[in-house]
């Protein structure tokens, strides 16, 4: 499953489309409100459309997690309380997750493994530690 | 009841009553004159053609004579839905989908009609097979054109949207759910409104032609209601197979958007 950086929202609500009477997990860590699956999905500013696609991925129940810049829309405080979350969830499953980031810190922060894209190749900065 | 004949005369002073509103339309400049003299005039040879083509073929009938002509009528029809089309499937695609879909629906209905309803004898007698297969083929083919139009634009139009459905892991179907939906909404549309209006806000043409052709209103009425249900079932056949042959063909076997297999075509 993959998470785009720019998501798309095809339904009239937010809560439309998560899966069917299951709890969305992390939307209080998130700072959303519980009414937030009423809300309609065009009054969502692009950061709020982020964290919910995180959200939403996540409730299908992924068995592997490809993440284009999960934290690109957001400010830097938000941007810690994702990574915690989305570390914790993935730990707490045991899901493979290829990261895709320009931030250096952030890889730092979360990757057990860093790879580099250049030119055509690909190149192994940081093993796992 | 006799039919009264028309005298080739009288017809001249109907295609007069064209001419005036055409040039009606010139001094408005409407500018839609040079169109509704070439339908006007296309009409008038084609209808004659056919007219010849079916006493010929009535004179005969033969059964490959009559499944030529039908054949032919399905080639025409598909050439049809694919000049239809904004944006269409390249290759042989578009016009074996549309062509494929008619062919199914259409000839299964109007042959079970021939043979378990009417029965005329025998079966393929063109005095009923050809102007049946023409009134399936002709409200089918509207309703193929119009769904597949719907159906590819709404691909395109809504690209981002199906992709980012299939990247959550939802397979093509269900990324595909809401389009074919309203594809096959648009494709029925036309039958369901005309059974709803039927006899109320409008009197069908076949029903009214066999009426000045002398029958009773009361035959007249049953072939209706044949014909009207009959042409409901081919379109939303036809509609059905043509819009799940044409989001397949969308996606390859991997289940990836193939938005590389449409062609916009200049209009």
């Amino acid at each position: 499953m993959m998470v785009p950086a720019d998501s798309q929202w095809w339904f009239e609500t937010v809560g439309e489309h998560f899966p069917d009477g299951r709890e969305a997990d992390g939307l209080a860590e998130f700072g959303f409100p519980e009414e937030t699956m009423g809300w309609t999905v065009d009054r969502l500013s692009s950061g709020e459309r982020q964290r919910l696609a995180l959200l939403r991925a996540m409730a299908r129940e992924p068995s592997v997690l490809l993440l284009d810049e999960p934290t690109a829309n957001l400010d830097g405080a938000m941007t810690e309380v994702v990574e915690r979350w989305l570390m914790q969830a993935i730990r707490k499953r045991g899901m493979p997750v290829l990261w895709v980031a320009h931030d250096n810190d952030q890889i730092h922060r979360v990757a057990d493994r860093h790879y580099r894209i250049l030119g055509s190749n690909l190149e192994l900065v940081d093993g796992s530690h | 009841m006799e039919v009264i004949d028309l005298a080739w005369w009288k017809l001249a002073l109907t295609a007069l009553l064209i001419l005036a509103l055409g040039a009606v339309s010139v001094a408005a400049r409407l500018g839609i004159v040079r169109s509704l003299l070439i339908a006007s005039v296309r009409t008038i040879i084609q209808l004659t053609l056919i007219g010849l083509v079916l006493e010929a073929l009535f004179a005969s009938s033969h059964f490959y004579w009559v499944a030529l002509l039908a054949f032919i009528m399905l080639l025409v029809a598909g050439r049809e839905v694919v000049a239809r089309q904004q944006r269409r499937l390249i290759g042989i695609w578009s016009f074996g989908i549309g062509t494929g879909a008619m062919f199914v629906s259409s000839f299964t209905v109007t042959v079970l009609v021939l043979t378990v309803v009417i029965g005329p004898q025998p079966w393929y007698s063109p005095q009923y097979a050809i102007p049946l297969l023409g009134m399936m083929l002709g409200n089918t083919m509207t309703g193929v054109a119009l769904s597949l139009d719907r159906l590819t634009e709404s691909v395109w139009s809504q690209r981002a949207v199906i992709e980012n459905r299939l990247m959550l892991g939802e397979t093509w179907r269900s990324a595909l759910e809401d389009i074919r939906k309203q594809a096959m909404r648009s494709g029925m549309m036309p039958s369901i409104n005309a059974m709803a209006a039927a006899g109320i806000v409008s009197l069908p043409g076949m029903m009214t032609g066999q009426i000045l052709a002398g029958s009773p209103p009361s035959i007249a009425v049953k072939y209706q209601i044949l014909v009207m249900l009959t042409i409901a079932v081919g379109t939303g056949f036809g509609t059905l197979i043509a819009v799940s042959w044409g989001s397949r063909r969308m996606f390859d076997e991997r289940e990836r958007l193939r938005l590389d297999r449409l062609v916009k075509v200049g209009r």
